[in-house]
């Protein structure tokens, strides 16, 4: 799709869709609406960002908040190598002497009143998060250097960024970090929550093992290990691919203590129960 | 108190039933306990009618007594359960507020709720009672009747055994009935015929507590703080601007503030003020709230500002004068779902329940306290001070990072872009090639050597104009990896977080590798010349780093002397605006815990937030 901002032709990006559904704490998803929210047309939504452990679920927690509002969805990486211009436009040689102007996809629902969730934002440097500073106050608009072009968000426009909290990231200064609010913290789920989601993503599971797994990881949160539902997920799933080649007969908890091993090493079996 | 009159005596003629006076009102509700208040002082009825349970009314009478303490009832939920329930005595509660008004006018009083069953859970959907202040209470109450609750033989039931209490009232006597609004319409349906006596239970036994002070804000329908303004206020019931619940959750936000400064030492920003205002309204109209409630107060708080502040907000709103922990009723801490009660485990739940209730926000971590005020400042050793060492390496790591972040932005000085001649050198500038698309010439990046590596660094939290930081100190590395440093602080010992444990707040420091080298810097005569703190850090960098470069992080750039006293060392100085840094890291970094020995190691994580 090609739109035309001040005599540039842009061409747009695609929506993503994924499969993915929120299971349990409620509470952080209200969080997030409520950050988006806007009660009057002076008004202006917040740029959430949700910070929490790799594999806690800020992306899927993102995407399925963002699809309960029924807007085009764009996510967009962020690594150490997004530079400005792949946040907005981007020029692409098309032919001799020929430039054709790539829009983002944050550039893209800016302009279709959708919403992008920043994925990993806290891995994109300064200069990066610099060249979004006017989107994310009440000016609301991006300039693009490449293109010459100042685009102006869509009163749909939705911002949302996810950040690890761990140590591989840039600082945020503070006039940026001031902009991403508020910041929700995700934490580790309860016990009926990490089940709950747990049984959505492995519905082929026997119960008995979800149970097994669920109480492992909550060992590992009660000690301050970093362990997953994600983890969770991959040893689950694991485990069950090893039932279907080993003895029926045989125990699950020796395939899932198999499994741990091989996920997450031979450390964690500390936390899982003896067969 | 705009739109609203001072006494509702008008506003409610269309609930006139014969000698009975309808009152309903929300549950727990503090905007209702006064609207009752002022409607029994101006009809002073002869009798006060309320919706509790009869055979509670001897614990009621003495919970009466206690306020303004909070009282809690306990009972099990029949014979031997282990699930119990319990109901909070407490002062803004419209119910208590009727029992005790009437106590005051000596009305008799009547409690309608039949012994047999316990109330029917209906769904608790109101709109905010703070909608009083705007429209009339009968306003209110008929908007609320336009949408009835569905009724079921429970609910039927329940209304009929309170309405043949209510049937064998003596009809001489104006009697005000004082019941939930959501039970209004059934109750006023079974007075329509007459009521057979409902059914009794025979194994009723239940049980008066005191709540522990910490555990009010998870127990009470209106936060604590609020209630203690509503203390004040129903005494005199004068300006009610006194409980408007907006103006008390901006004292209370004020108040959180104050401590919160004198905890870490971190102002509140304008922009975080205002923030938290619009993310609280936010959240408390997802909820189909006017004001928001205290979970969402705490949850913005930490959403905007950090846990601490959250913490701030959460304790100053638990705080409520009268509560005292010894008393000669048994005292029982209510946060957790379940409670011991006489070595015997039950599963709680409240009586009323309320959907929009919620618990502390999760991840929300309590402090450990003292069993005593000065037990901790009792065993201060005062022979010796240590740091905490998982904070040395923090701080550490920090001063590599400044290092490194020094070097980034020297090389970027020495970048120079030009047009491809006969060497691509650092690679080619696309953005300033697109730029130039025109002239058709390819530019390349060229890097120049950066000469001299990064010694010391200083880092400047507070200039101190005010001459807060009084405690200053030398302290060298334990091992070569750890550097020297000199700083200035709050006094830790005058904050004791733990036994032997201060806690202080960096107003600056230096630190500079290798280490064991650095004499006082507070009292070395070379540095007399600095006008201030950071002046006295700088020019000890200057003088220990064994690198040409010094980095300089503070709000403002040194004075312009210190660049030719840097030149005049071979030293250069390079000034990082504090602002250009993460200030959640900077506030991580800011704390410092100061031990009084080697031994408080081993106990320090314990203590410390």
């Amino acid at each position: 799709m090609i739109v035309e901002i001040d005599g540039v032709p842009l061409h747009l990006a695609h929506p993503d869709a994924l499969s993915v559904k929120w299971v349990g704490q409620e509470e952080v998803m209200r969080q997030l609406l409520a950050a988006w929210l806007v009660v009057d047309e002076r008004d202006i939504p917040m740029n959430p960002r949700l910070v929490g452990k790799p594999g806690v679920g800020k992306t899927t927690l993102a995407y399925a908040a963002a699809s309960r509002l029924s807007r085009e969805i764009y996510i967009m990486q962020a690594t150490v190598d997004t530079r400005p211009e792949d946040l907005i436009v981007q020029p692409v040689i098309e032919g001799p002497g020929q430039l054709r102007y790539v829009a983002s996809p944050l550039v893209t629902a800016m302009l279709r009143g959708g919403i992008v969730i920043l994925d990993e934002g806290n891995r994109m440097s300064e200069k990066s998060w610099a060249s979004l500073a006017p989107l994310l106050d009440t000016r609301r608009y991006v300039e693009s250097i490449v293109a010459g072009i100042k685009i102006q968000a869509h009163p749909l426009f939705r911002l949302v960024a996810t950040m690890n909290d761990d140590s591989s990231t840039f600082d945020l200064p503070e006039y940026i970090h001031s902009r991403l609010q508020p910041q929700i913290l995700i934490d580790f789920p309860e016990r009926d929550e990490e089940l709950s989601i747990l049984r959505e993503n492995l519905p082929f599971a026997e119960d008995k093992m979800l149970e097994y797994v669920t109480d492992f990881l909550q060992q590992a949160h009660n000690n301050e290990e970093r362990f997953t539902v994600r983890d969770g997920i991959n040893i689950g799933r694991y485990a069950i691919k090893l039932m279907t080649t080993l003895d029926a007969r045989a125990d699950f908890t020796h395939a899932v203590r198999f499994s741990i091993d091989k996920v997450l090493g031979e450390e964690a079996l500390r936390y899982a129960r003896r067969p | 108190m705009p739109g609203a009159p001072e006494s509702p005596a008008g506003e409610l003629s269309s609930l006139q039933r014969g000698h009975l006076r309808y009152f309903p009102v929300v549950p727990g509700r503090l905007e209702f306990a006064a609207a009752v208040r002022r409607e029994l002082l101006a009809n002073r009825p002869g009798v006060v009618a309320v919706e509790l349970p009869a055979w509670l009314q001897p614990f009621y009478m003495e919970a009466l007594d206690r306020l303004p303490q909070f009282s809690v009832v306990v009972y099990p939920e029949g014979g031997e359960s282990e699930r119990g329930v319990y109901v909070v005595v407490e002062p803004a509660d419209p119910f208590v507020e009727a029992l005790r008004t009437a106590q005051e006018i000596g009305a008799e009083l009547l409690f309608l709720e039949p012994n047999a069953i316990d109330r029917p859970h209906l769904p608790d959907l109101y709109p905010d009672s703070h909608s009083l202040r705007s429209i009339l209470l009968d306003q209110y109450i008929e908007a609320y009747r336009l949408f009835p609750q569905a009724r079921n033989d429970e609910i039927n039931d329940h209304a009929a055994g309170m309405a043949w209490r209510l049937q064998g009232t003596d009809s001489t006597k104006p009697t005000t009935v004082v019941l939930s609004l959501n039970l209004f319409d059934a109750v006023l349906d079974a007075m329509e015929k007459p009521q057979d006596p409902p059914r009794d239970r025979k194994d009723l036994t239940a049980e008066l507590v005191n709540p522990h002070p910490d555990c009010l804000a998870e127990i009470s329908q209106e936060y604590p703080f609020l209630q203690e303004r509503y203390e004040h206020y129903r005494a005199l019931m004068g300006d009610d601007a006194r409980v408007d619940r907006r103006r008390v959750q901006y004292e209370l936000l004020k108040e959180a503030e104050r401590n919160y400064l004198a905890q870490t030492g971190d102002a509140i920003a304008h922009w975080q003020r205002r923030m938290m205002a619009r993310y609280t309204r936010n959240l408390a109209m997802l909820e189909n709230q006017l004001v928001a409630g205290l979970f969402d107060l705490t949850v913005a708080a930490r959403a905007v500002v950090d846990d601490n502040y959250a913490w701030e907000v959460w304790h100053a709103a638990n705080s409520y004068a009268w509560q005292d922990e010894h008393t000669p009723l048994e005292t029982l801490n209510l946060s957790a779902e379940e409670v011991y009660l006489h070595s015997r485990r039950m599963r709680l739940r409240r009586r009323l329940p309320r959907k929009k209730q919620r618990l502390m926000p999760r991840g929300l971590k309590e402090r450990p306290k003292e069993k005593h005020p000065g037990e901790w400042a009792e065993q201060l050793d005062g022979n010796s001070i240590c740091s905490y060492p998982p904070e040395d390496l923090v701080i550490e790591d920090y001063g590599k990072f400044l290092r490194e972040r020094a070097k980034t932005i020297l090389r970027e000085e020495r970048v120079r872009v030009e047009p491809f001649t006969t060497s691509v050198h650092d690679g080619i500038d696309i953005r300033e090639t697109i730029r130039n698309w025109h002239e058709g010439k390819i530019y390349v990046r060229k890097f120049e050597r950066l000469s001299g590596d990064v010694g010391a660094v200083v880092v400047i939290f507070d200039e101190d104009p005010l001459d807060r930081y009084t405690y200053m100190t030398t302290w060298l590395g334990e091992h070569q990896n750890e550097s020297d440093m000199a700083y200035y602080a709050t006094q830790p010992f005058d904050h004791l977080v733990g036994p032997g444990i201060g806690r202080a707040e960096y107003g600056g420091f230096l630190m500079v590798l290798p280490p064991r080298r650095m004499f006082d810097v507070w009292n070395d005569p070379d540095y007399d010349f600095a006008e201030s703190k950071p002046e006295r850090l700088l020019m000890a960098a200057l003088d220990y780093s064994v690198e040409r470069h010094v980095v300089y992080v503070a709000a403002k750039p040194p004075r312009s002397i210190f660049r030719s006293i840097a030149a005049h060392l071979n030293r250069q100085i390079i000034y990082i605006p504090i602002g250009q840094l993460s200030p959640t890291k900077l506030k991580k970094l800011r704390v410092v815990h100061v031990l009084d020995s080697h031994e408080r190691r081993k106990v320090a994580k314990d203590f410390l937030w």
